[in-house]
């Protein structure tokens, strides 16, 4: 558009996507006040595991949107949450159903916001995962290479996404024992 | 591509990795010793295969056309597809298909990783791990060595499982035939749960609902335990 800039940079990370499983369900039975707690509970979970040099970068709904600049760091903290969710999960009662999807690439920043290919393609792997299951993308895992110690990975496949023009090769990743 | 059928042999079994979008994919597990591309195959040089078994192929028509296969019985299958339905028939080894609204089947299998966003998922027989997820669609399964499901709004039905039994929904009722002694965990939110277990086994039951009625009428026990949470569904432990 004539006469408007818009400032924008690109960046290369680990883009994290947390989604709540049943959201929707919960608020339809519990109401709004309990539903705004357990995205509350999310948030602050969230906010008291995530490394320095990593960010939230925005609310979307019942999920987060998360940035790395490690991949280790991102799966990482992955499993960290889905320990902490689990935990809250168990002891209050609070579905905490979460899964999260990991891809890493280049992402353009806009203003606080990341947009981009790689950063759809993170929201893609989201939504293959199963409540609890952590799931990346190949580009994740190679540059995780042979840093991580005792995490396994399984192949998923290429999985063929909507609005994504080739199959994204998926892993399911596995705490170390 | 014509319709003249494509043979490629293999060594024992084969690893078939399959794509489409819109194209169902049918596959049969039969006593043969060679992997037969009966319709929907792309141009040759878009078919990839090496000596070990492993084939790697998109379906014709940017991914609408229908796959038809026959291969040998215990070959790993992989199948990625956006809308296809999946039809797996006959005795196969590990078993991972992702589809977003196509409906999956699978008669046998020794491992299983099944997902499907809206359709239904029938299994069979799972000998082994049965991993199935599912949001709006059913997710059936006959008979697994372990099993862990997940639905949003979709019902869980298990039977004959004879190992530990991971199982969540939100609104989708889950059911639980239990074959012999396994843990068995469920969650839902409101979506009612009926676990049936074997009158020899005596499990150890917590069975927690905020506003449900959790009912046991099994001995309790430490053959086996059985974890129920849900916030507002009915949740009933019973002899089989």
């Amino acid at each position: 558009m004539a006469g408007v800039t818009t400032a924008s940079e690109v960046t290369h990370g680990t883009v994290v996507f947390t989604d709540i499983v049943g959201f929707t369900e919960y608020t339809a039975l519990r109401g709004d006040e309990e539903a705004l707690v357990l995205l509350s509970t999310q948030e602050r979970l969230v906010r008291e595991t995530l490394p320095a040099d990593a960010r939230i970068v925005k609310e979307l709904g019942d999920g987060l949107l998360l940035w790395f600049a490690d991949a280790c760091d991102a799966l990482r903290t992955s499993f960290r949450l889905q320990e902490r969710f689990d935990q809250e999960s168990s002891e209050s009662m609070l579905p905490l159903w979460v899964r999260v999807g990991i891809h890493s690439g280049r992402q353009t920043r806009r203003g606080d916001d990341l947009v981009g290919h790689d950063v759809n393609v993170a929201a893609r792997v989201v939504d293959v995962a199963s409540p609890g299951e952590v799931l990346l993308s190949k580009a994740t895992l190679d540059q995780i290479g042979d840093r991580l110690d005792g995490f396994a990975f399984e192949e998923l496949g290429p999985v063929v996404m909507k609005g994504i023009p080739d199959p994204v090769p998926l892993y399911r990743a596995l705490a170390p024992a | 591509m014509g319709d003249e059928p494509i043979v490629i042999p293999v060594p024992g079994t084969a690893e078939l990795h399959l794509l489409t979008r819109s194209g169902a994919v049918e596959v049969r597990a039969e006593e043969r010793a060679d992997v037969v591309i009966e319709s929907g195959a792309p141009s040759e040089h878009r078919i990839e295969s090496d000596a070990t078994g492993r084939i790697k192929l998109p379906s014709a028509k940017g991914g609408s056309a229908k796959l038809v296969l026959r291969c040998p019985m215990g070959s790993d299958v992989v199948v990625g597809t956006i809308s296809g339905d999946v039809d797996l028939h006959g005795q196969l080894g590990a078993v991972r298909v992702t589809t977003v609204s196509g409906s999956i089947r699978v008669e046998r299998a020794e491992a299983l990783d099944a997902r499907s966003v809206a359709g239904h998922i029938e299994i069979d027989h799972c000998s082994g791990q049965c991993r199935l997820q599912t949001k709006s669609g059913r997710a059936v399964c006959n008979g697994a060595g372990s099993a862990q499901v997940s639905t949003i709004s979709g019902q869980i039905k298990l039977g004959e499982t004879a190992g530990t039994v991971r199982a969540q929904s939100a609104s989708g009722a889950v059911e639980v035939d239990m074959r012999s002694a396994g843990d068995v965990k469920v969650r839902t939110m409101s979506g009612p749960v009926r676990v049936a277990v074997p009158r020899d086994v005596r499990p150890s039951t917590s069975l927690h609902s905020l506003s449900g009625r959790p009912r046991s009428e099994c001995e309790e026990g430490n053959d086996c335990e059985i974890r129920v949470q849900s916030l507002s569904g009915r949740i009933e432990v019973l002899p089989s």
